[in-house]
């Protein structure tokens, strides 16, 4: 190699070196590891669910093992309403809601069971 | 070192690493799929094919990329370095068989083009935790095609050493491309905090591989020689260079290999032309540099590649004083003659 390459490839892993171990910490931060596994609590419970205005952000800690899982929105009255998306692997989705939903229901339409009702 | 462009450059040697290459990925990928079916019986053949071949790729770039510091710090691992080429085309190999299964069971199922769908499928491109870890791995398989099918000499010789190293300098960034792929998918799929732990081990030993190697070379590249009133650098003494071979030096940040052939020294710019290989740790063969790498040869005198070969690398002027033998740092243009002087011995 020449003197110029001999540098590039010594900052390239100086680079690496600082910039992957960052990435890595920042994305195992946003999971709030230490939180859930101290508390023994959200990680225990497949799913999460919280309102923040007009959307409802729901945490799946624990895939579902249905097929297919999709979230309906809870009306006054109980009954399920318009469906509001679907949920897949773990991770945090989030969907909008209007004011007259009171919960929401998880279902697997396959097999047409409820797999999760929670009111807000 | 050939005039025309063969499909594979194989030799007695290459053939013997090429058969250990296959035999490696063969024996890794058999004990995978065994050891996955025993833990999980129920465990899909499509998902095994991903993980093995997914596995094998990381691994095999993971010793690519260890191949350059270890060699630096020990010549013993000088052979692995001739053979990297064909390493490097068969991990690429092994991430285009992940790739593709890849992408026909997630992404081959639905309304959408599977490409457009490997980009549209998770949008969470503003998180760092649920980024699309599938598109990551997607551009360092492009990266890794892009060497991969340059990898010939033609393109080297057409593209010109300097673009084609810088090309295949991208290595890195796929590596890191990689890591943050893997890394992701481990937590948005099955949470494997093994996967996170080898891949943590593999970086940090990546890092002090190459951090070590550059401290050493950087030592070499730092030391000051003595100087006449004139610049010349005093480097060594003429009979502390054998016959037929060369020593190393570095002159104002360059390497420059003395060699002494029938009793008379030559000094020629290290750097191979062909790739970057150490002429210096080479021998005069027929009267030719030849280049420990690859077989490229040079004269000693003026640089230049024997007829009809084209390659010219720069030569230095030379002198022996009080026993000692003296560079000009000043270097000749490319393939300039330089009349040898006499070693005295």
């Amino acid at each position: 190699m020449i003197a110029g390459q001999r540098r590039a490839h010594k900052y390239i892993w100086i680079g690496i070196l600082v910039l992957l171990p960052m990435l890595m910490i920042l994305a195992v931060k946003d999971l709030d590891f230490s939180a859930a596994d101290a508390s023994g609590t959200s990680t225990d419970l497949p799913v999460s669910v919280s309102l923040n205005g007009q959307s409802v952000s729901i945490q799946v800690n624990t895939p579902f093992k249905s097929t297919s899982s999709l979230v309906y929105e809870m009306l006054a009255d109980g009954s399920k309403g318009a469906v509001l998306g679907q949920l897949e692997g773990r991770g945090t989705y989030d969907f909008p809601v209007s004011e007259a939903t009171k919960g929401i229901y998880v279902v697997d339409p396959i097999k047409d069971v409820e797999l999760l009702k929670m009111e807000f | 070192m050939g005039l025309d462009y063969k499909w594979v450059l194989w030799n007695a040697h290459k053939k013997t690493y090429d058969r250990l290459i296959l035999l490696g990925m063969v024996t890794y990928l058999v004990l995978f799929f065994v050891l996955s079916f025993l833990t999980n019986p129920e465990i899909i053949a499509e998902t095994v094919i991903i993980r093995a071949f997914g596995s094998l790729a990381i691994i095999m770039l993971h010793i690519i990329l260890a191949i350059g510091p270890l060699s630096r710090l020990n010549p013993r691992f000088l052979p692995l370095l001739y053979n990297r080429r064909h390493l490097g085309v068969s991990m690429f190999l092994a991430a285009l068989v992940h790739g593709v299964f890849a992408i026909i069971q997630f992404h081959a199922l639905g309304n959408s083009n599977p490409i457009v769908s490997v980009f549209t499928s998770n949008m969470d491109y503003g998180s760092l935790v649920n980024f699309p870890f599938q598109v990551l791995g997607f551009l360092a398989l492009l990266i890794l095609f892009t060497m991969a099918s340059t990898s010939h000499d033609f393109f080297l010789h057409n593209l010109s050493p300097k673009i084609w190293k810088g090309l295949h300098m991208g290595v890195y960034l796929a590596y890191a491309l990689v890591i943050m792929h893997v890394f992701l998918g481990a937590f948005q799929q099955d949470t494997s905090f093994l996967t996170v732990l080898a891949l943590f081990l593999g970086l940090i030993t990546l890092v002090s591989l190459h951090v070590r190697a550059a401290l050493k070379e950087a030592k070499i590249d730092g030391f000051v020689w003595a100087k006449d009133t004139k610049g010349w650098l005093a480097v060594c003494h003429p009979r502390e260079i054998a016959e037929s071979y060369a020593k190393i030096f570095t002159v104002d940040g360059e390497r420059v290999a003395i060699f002494k052939h029938e009793g008379k020294l030559s000094a020629i710019h290290n750097v191979c032309k062909h790739q970057g290989g150490p002429l210096g740790e080479g021998k005069i063969v027929d009267g030719c540099v030849t280049c420990p790498w690859h077989g490229y040869q040079y004269l000693a005198h003026n640089g230049q590649s024997p007829p009809p070969f084209t390659e010219k690398v720069k030569t230095y002027a030379l002198k022996i004083e009080n026993d000692m033998v003296y560079i000009n740092p000043e270097a000749f243009p490319e393939g300039t003659a330089v009349t040898p002087i006499s070693s005295g011995s």
